[in-house]
């Protein structure tokens, strides 16, 4: 009864009330512990990685990416990595994935901005097949070396290069290509194999064709964008576990550099072509000339700069011509993407024309095109000794050589004030999907990176790391990706019927066996905090009662 | 030959017989003129395999083996004829049928073989095979049985199976136990799915309860939504665990699984937490309370658990998804009558025109009333007690409510561990399971209490508080405590006639 | 106070504690057993079924991402690359759902869809249609390699070849690869090249990766060698063929003909058998009953032409047409009337070779030489190589009592390929035979 009175006023502190708030937060914990095990685990097991925008059926030719960095460990030389045929799976079959042999395979300079080529290296490839015409045994044993018996099917290279538009020269021929990995038992070192294609060439050229792991990192539910989809979905790299077809090269500054002379015209665009000899029908087949049949400069800009109905046009033609289209420039000026991004988030796209995006995309930063970004960067009308009347802008990636290589590379590239990133040339850890998002915002114009996408597609990083050294690529995986989850497909060694039949879907499991056993326990550990907090309390009550506290404001309590 | 190498793009030309043409009139086999489809359905029991086989015969094969059929050559097939064409190929489909069950190959007898015809499309016929295989096989044991269909394989069709354990479990299987197409009989559209393309089956099986409670257990937990299938792995694992070699190690561990999926499934919608969260608002209840419903629901589940599968054990005639809509419904009849108690206690107060002033003075009070000691000398003492035992009842009544539809997990491990011998250890298992379910429903009450509390005394609090919303909503939360007590017996009322009704539907 | 408050908390952190352990412990225990490590054996390589991969992802993406109308017409386009190498005409209404959709998402400058649009009305055989509908997409899109592929298509089998070569050609420009190659080499075949027609359907074949692909090239390849009459060449293909794909219909219709041209003829039957078990379209049905009919099996041969004709019949009952199919049908079956009809409103609808030549001889069998021999000589006109038009203008010529250039012909048919057909090519031996004896 007099409890009331007194109580009138919340006791706000002595034990009682710190009983009470411990019991609170004990049960909350419990209750809080029972709800984590109910919401279930909190890492995705059934999301599929097979969401790729579908490949053409020519995958071979299909250039998928094109880096170009300064050398860390050779401060003279700049590195071109160019990759082809993305989505290339491990043990998807099994399956290998040679380079067509009907194909050049070229990476062009331009060192004097008019979008045409300078220097052309260009690499053919060559069977050598010892299958036979109707086995498709790809190895009989296990492979030690690029030249093992066992391997009965492999390829090799012809480099030529041309500079200046002076005739080829061959550099090289018959250089081992890395073979596709086709799985631990059959290439127990591929490491070994990967060192044998590494070449170095008379006069410190360093060259290397073959397999390797996919060194790009985004999450390609990103584009979703474009069809409707916002940038909720996010965080998980789409090409984790993937290879590609690699063709890498180091060459010195003063190869590449406009009169030979990098110090005074660092500047190069570079951009990666496939192409494919034409045939004349007319006179009955003979060949005509070759078609450029893909082609690569900056990332992304054929996904989420040019519109599907240019994306062919675009593959098809060379450089110089991209400025003579206007509906290529005027996505460049009037871009699609801040205007998506404004109706999902509401962030305010950047005032058109975007000429700051035009710097970026088709002249390379710099002051001298009259473009809204005050910085010199990676612009050929910088090298000495342009002319600038010739200069054209085109679509290409820009490297200055002269940008001192960084000790910490930021993610961000430029937009984080590493000067040695993307968009100045590209590196393999440049997060290209996020700069190019921030880019897209007006980042670059404004040098500050817009809150609302700054996680971006949240990867940032790839799921192997790359070597110190050339060609940096980690090894190619020799898992499959979606080995969790099939119902068991044929086995590497088995001779696969080829009947049509699939494993069929499994309808319950959703995990693993092999890997079930991290939600159990992680949710039996939140349980066991649960568990461990309500004998706390039963344990506190207890305690209480037994000794009551000697608070006036305390009415009995049990 | 020229004339007839198409180009790449063309078809050989008949093929275009399907080629859809919305107008296509209905037909029993919307698959495609030439297809043949299979669909082939085994079950599982201790000593042998049953294989239901179905084939659907589009028009053209059926034309084509029409002479196959038609043994005399008289243009009609007559019931004989059909007959022995049936068992002939019945007998081809058996030979096709590749099974082993723990490595031993299965030998399929032809226990009954029909063939028929029914009109399709274009003025043609359509047949339909219908095989009843079985086998026997020794599956006492835990086993894997894997079946392979190769019956007519490189033909153009649908192919389905499914797998169903009688006496068994199926601890893992490739298949489903529900054809998709009910037997070949209607294939279902999606135009992001390519036909079903299943042609072998692997299946676990061990020995152990009835399909009846795993139907219901699987109809029960299993969903479309991710949450629901974990919990359904989660829950295997757990079975497997229980089924599986007892050292005392994975007996700990199965009784500590055992808890936390108790205060799992507590936590998942169901199980009377958006009652007692009613009832507690409503009753401006307390700790006490709280632990009291928590208990009442774990020795009803418990005992529920228990009885029912002793009930199953004893004879598996009865059908588990109905007792489980039957025990819904009660339960929802349950909450009903409590909800009804309440209104009628509160209307007989109201009458006595002390409810107000008991409002008022308990919602000073931050602390238990069930101390009888506490309140030697009220006033209101005897009416205290009686509304005390009236809310005892109601809250036992919220209690055996929630705890009334047992857990299928729960049934399904009890029913394992009895199979197998092990009915102590199933009993512990339940046990454990409940006091899981305790532990969340005690928590799930004293948070609500706790937050009730906070709200009311920040309301009384002049200007203290967290802040004006939850000031305001605090008074607003006290205002109708005083208020509309009724409100809330009212809600009680409802939702207990929600459950009854949503269980009404699965059993009507 | 302090020893009481740290008491119960020291309890509850062991009780979580051992907790803990025993679920960590439990963890631990209750793992799966480790997959066992494959022992080096050799690895065999099959080709992948790429378009199986590509249907899958497709289907999934859109599952997810319904707005995609860019993989909406994908998606169509693979289902209809299904019906093609499966036979399996359920794919149809699905392609054109798909179709359909992408186009409800995106109904303006669509290329993608209006190109799968134009394939799904190759496939019915309405080329009229399907040519207007390429002629769109490629003033939406100049540079669209498939809507050329398209285009190429229905121009040729329209018979507009000026038009269709043109349009190979600007494929081949475009996008030289496996779908430029084989058009260009059916082009040349058309016109009578025969080895260039193989040198590019060889190139094709250098490009294929997915094993359907290397069967339709192999198949081609077997098929020009098969016409020419070189059996072994035409076996060799076939069977690499087979190893890459062992379920393909067309590839085993090819071994059929061959064991039929090298006298194999119950071989050649029970393959026969078989494969119009698998896929019973009316083609292959004719030519089964054609070698029936040879092996003297005259009603077994009525019974596969009855087949065909319910399944032609079906095919028009769902509104299909096909003038080609049921001419030779109805000569088959010796309805002579029936094959003029059908042969004239094909003509009408296009002014193919093959059509001209099936009009030539329903003509000729309804007795009506003079008419036909100029539908006979348009076919041959174009320059092809093909042992049945020369059989064709042969025979009519003969009818007409010229002796000298009914020889002729009969003679290069047989010079072509001395086997071109289970009953005429014994006929047009038959013929030379009575032509040089008199």
């Amino acid at each position: 009864m007099r409890a009331t009175a007194l109580s009138m006023t919340s006791p706000r502190g002595g034990a009682l009330s710190r009983r009470r708030r411990a019991g609170l937060i004990l049960a909350a914990g419990c209750v809080a512990a029972a709800s984590l095990y109910g919401l279930g685990p909190g890492g995705a097991t059934a999301s599929s990685h097979r969401e790729a925008p579908l490949v053409a059926a020519d995958p071979a030719i299909d250039n998928t990416d094109l880096y170009a960095f300064v050398s860390p460990e050779r401060r003279d030389y700049v590195t071109f990595i160019a990759n082809w045929q993305p989505f290339s799976e491990p043990n998807g079959g099994p399956n290998f994935y040679p380079f067509a042999t009907d194909a050049r395979y070229n990476i062009n300079v331009d060192s004097n901005g008019d979008a045409k080529p300078d220097a052309v290296f260009r690499w053919t490839f060559k069977n050598i097949d010892n299958r036979g015409n109707s086995t498709f045994l790809y190895n009989n044993g296990p492979v030690t070396s690029v030249k093992d018996e066992n391997l009965l099917f492999r390829q090799v290279y012809t480099l030529e290069t041309s500079f200046n538009g002076k005739p080829f020269v061959t550099r090289i021929t018959d250089a081992p290509v890395a073979p596709s990995r086709v799985g631990p038992a059959s290439m127990p070192d591929y490491q070994k194999l990967r060192d044998e294609a590494v070449i170095t060439f008379p006069g410190g050229w360093k060259g290397y064709a073959g397999q390797a792991d996919d060194p790009f990192f985004l999450d390609l539910r990103v584009f979703d964008l474009l069809y409707g989809g916002d940038l909720s979905e996010v965080g998980q790299d789409t090409l984790a576990g993937y290879n590609v077809n690699t063709i890498a090269l180091q060459v010195p500054f003063t190869d590449v550099a406009l009169n030979e002379d990098p110090k005074r015209n660092p500047v190069i665009g570079v951009w990666s072509t496939t192409e494919r000899r034409q045939v004349r029908m007319a006179d009955g087949s003979s060949s005509g000339g070759w078609a450029q049949v893909s082609r690569l400069g900056q990332p992304l800009v054929n996904e989420v700069v040019i519109p599907s109905g240019l994306k062919d046009a675009f593959n098809s033609l060379s450089p110089d011509k991209d400025a003579t289209i206007p509906a290529v420039v005027k996505r460049v000026t009037d871009p699609e993407v801040p205007k998506l991004i404004e109706a999902i988030y509401t962030l305010k796209a950047p005032a058109t024309p975007r000429n700051d995006l035009v710097e970026v995309f088709l002249t390379g930063i710099t002051t001298k095109a009259n473009g809204p970004i005050k910085a010199d960067l990676n612009s050929q009308l910088n090298n000495a000794d342009v002319n600038p009347k010739k200069f054209q802008p085109s679509e290409m990636l820009r490297l200055n050589l002269s940008v001192p290589v960084t000790d910490s590379p930021d993610r961000l590239g430029v937009l984080a004030k590493d000067l040695q990133g993307f968009p100045n040339g590209r590196r393999l850890t440049d997060d290209v999907v996020d700069i190019g998002l921030q880019a897209l915002e007006g980042a670059a114009q404004t040098g500050k990176l817009v809150d609302a996408i700054a996680t971006g597609d949240k990867v940032d990083a790839n799921d192997n790391a790359f070597t110190g050294e050339f060609p940096y690529l980690a090894l190619p995986n020799g898992v499959g990706v979606n080995t969790l989850a099939k119902g068991g497909g044929a086995g590497a060694g088995a001779p696969a019927p080829s009947a049509p039949a699939e494993p069929s879907t499994k309808p319950t499991a959703m995990i693993g066996t092999s890997s079930d056993w991290v939600p159990v326990m992680s949710i039996g550990a939140a349980g066991a905090a649960g568990v461990g907090a309500i004998f706390f309390a039963i344990w506190w009550r207890r305690r209480s009662r037994v000794a009551p506290t000697t608070h006036p404001d305390s009415t009995v309590e049990m | 030959m020229t004339r007839l190498v198409v180009g790449l793009a063309a078809v050989p030309a008949a093929v275009l017989a399907v080629v859809l043409v919305p107008a296509a009139p209905a037909s029993a086999h919307p698959l495609g003129n030439f297809s043949v489809n299979e669909y082939l359905g085994l079950t599982l029991s201790a000593d042998r395999v049953e294989a239901s086989a179905v084939v659907d015969i589009a028009e053209i094969p059926t034309l084509q083996d029409r002479s196959d059929v038609d043994g005399d050559g008289d243009g009609s097939a007559s019931d004989t004829e059909r007959y022995s064409y049936a068992a002939t190929t019945c007998a081809d489909l058996a030979a096709g049928v590749d099974g082993r069950a723990g490595g031993q190959r299965l030998v399929w007898t032809v226990e009954r073989a029909e063939f028929a015809y029914s009109p399709g499309t274009g003025g043609l016929e359509v047949s339909r095979l219908g095989c009843w295989l079985t086998a026997p096989a020794a599956l006492d044991a835990p086993t894997e049985v894997r079946v392979d269909n190769r019956y007519l394989a490189d033909r153009v069709g649908w192919r389905e199976m499914t797998a169903t354990g009688v006496g068994l479990r199926l601890v893992d299987s490739t298949v489903p136990s529900h054809s998709v197409s009910e037997g070949l009989r209607r294939y279902p559209e999606d135009l992001l799915a390519s036909a079903l393309n299943v042609r072998s089956a692997t299946i676990r099986v061990e020995p152990g309860a009835g399909t009846g409670v795993e139907d219901s257990a699987a109809v029960l937990s299993g969903g479309g939504d991710p949450l629901s299938r974990w919990m359904a792995a989660v829950d295997r694992r757990f079975q497997g665990l229980a089924g599986g070699t007892l050292t005392p190690l994975v007996g700990l561990l199965a009784v500590l699984l055992a808890i936390l999926l108790g205060a799992g499934h507590a936590a998942l919608p169901g199980h009377g937490k958006t009652i007692l969260a009613a009832y507690l608002a409503g009753r401006r209840g307390r700790p006490r309370d709280a632990l009291t419903v928590a208990g009442t629901v774990t020795l009803t589940h418990t005992g529920g658990v228990l009885a029912l599968g002793l009930l199953l054990t004893a004879g598996t005639a009865v059908a588990g998804e109905e007792i489980l809509g039957w025990l819904g419904l009660a339960s929802g009849a349950l909450v009903v009558a409590v909800g009804v108690t309440m209104l009628a206690g509160l209307l007989r107060r109201r009458g006595r025109g002390q409810h107000d002033h008991l409002a008022g003075h308990h919602h000073t009070h931050s602390h238990d009333h069930d101390h009888d000691r506490d309140h030697l000398g009220h006033d209101s003492n005897t009416h205290e007690q009686g509304r005390r035992r009236s809310g005892r009842l109601g809250l036992a009544g919220i209690g055996l409510a929630g705890g009334l539809v047992p857990s299928p997990s729960a049934l399904v491990v009890l029913l394992a561990a009895i199979g197998l011998g092990r009915t102590g250890f199933g009993v512990l298992l339940v046990i454990a399971y409940g006091a899981g379910m305790a532990a969340t429903l005690t928590g799930a009450g004293l948070i609500l209490l706790e937050l009730q509390r906070r709200m009311t005394g920040a309301a009384l609090a002049t200007g203290a508080g967290p802040g004006g919303l939850i000031t305001g909503l605090a008074r607003l939360t006290a205002r109708l405590h005083t208020a509309t007590p009724v409100a809330t017996a009212g809600l009680v009322l409802l939702v207990g006639a929600g459950l009854a009704a949503r269980a009404a539907t699965g059993v009507f | 106070m302090r020893r009481s408050i740290g008491t119960p908390l020291r309890v509850g952190a062991v009780a979580a504690a051992t907790a803990l352990a025993l679920v960590l412990l439990g963890g631990v225990l209750g793992r799966a057993p480790e997959e066992p490590q494959v022992a080096a054996e050799p690895v065999a390589v099959t080709p992948v079924d790429r378009l199986e991969q590509t249907i899958q992802r497709s289907q999934e993406r859109l599952r997810r991402v319904p707005g995609d109308w860019h993989t909406w017409a994908s998606l169509g386009m693979a289902y209809l690359e299904r019906a093609r190498i499966t036979a399996d005409p359920t794919y149809y209404p699905k392609a054109e759902a798909a179709v359909r959709r992408s186009l409800a998402v995106k109904p303006d400058g669509n290329t993608d869809a209006l190109v799968a649009q134009g394939a799904l009305a190759n496939a019915r055989h309405d080329f009229a249609a399907a040519r207007r509908v390429a002629l769109a997409a490629v003033k939406t899109n100049g540079y669209h390699a498939d809507a050329y592929a398209v285009l190429a298509d229905a121009e040729t089998q329209l018979g507009h070849s000026a038009d269709a070569t043109a349009a190979v050609q600007r494929l081949l420009d475009l996008r030289p690869g496996l779908s430029a190659y084989a058009r260009a080499s059916y082009d040349l075949e058309q016109r009578g090249l025969t080895d260039q027609a193989s040198d590019l359907m060889r190139r094709a074949l250098a490009t294929a990766v997915d094993r359907h692909d290397m069967a339709f090239c192999r198949n081609q390849l077997g098929d020009l060698a098969l016409n020419a009459g070189d059996l072994a060449a035409a076996d060799a293909e076939y069977a690499a063929g087979l190893a890459a794909e062992p379920s393909s219909v067309a590839l085993q219709r090819g071994r059929a003909r061959v064991a039929a041209m090298s006298g194999r003829t119950d071989e050649a039957l029970s393959a026969y058998a078989s494969l119009t078990r698998r896929a019973p379209t009316p083609s292959y049905l004719i030519e089964y009953a054609e070698l029936l009919r040879s092996a003297g099996r005259e009603a077994d041969a009525m019974a596969q032409l009855r087949l065909a004709t319910a399944a032609h019949k079906l095919f028009t009952g769902n509104g299909g047409v096909d003038g080609l199919t049921g001419a030779a049908l109805a000569a088959a079956t010796g309805q002579p009337a029936t094959a003029l009809r059908e042969a004239r409103a094909e003509w009408a609808r296009r002014k193919h070779a093959d059509v001209a030549d099936m009009l030539a001889w329903a003509l000729h069998l309804s007795n009506r030489d003079i008419d036909s021999l100029a539908y006979a000589r348009r076919a041959s006109a174009t320059g092809a190589r093909s042992a049945i038009y020369a059989y064709h203008l042969g025979m009519i010529e003969l009818s007409l009592g010229d002796r000298a250039a009914a020889k002729q012909h009969l003679t290069m048919a047989l010079e072509i390929n001395p086997h071109f057909s289970p009953l005429d090519a014994p006929a047009a031996r038959q013929a030379l035979a009575n032509l040089g004896s008199s």
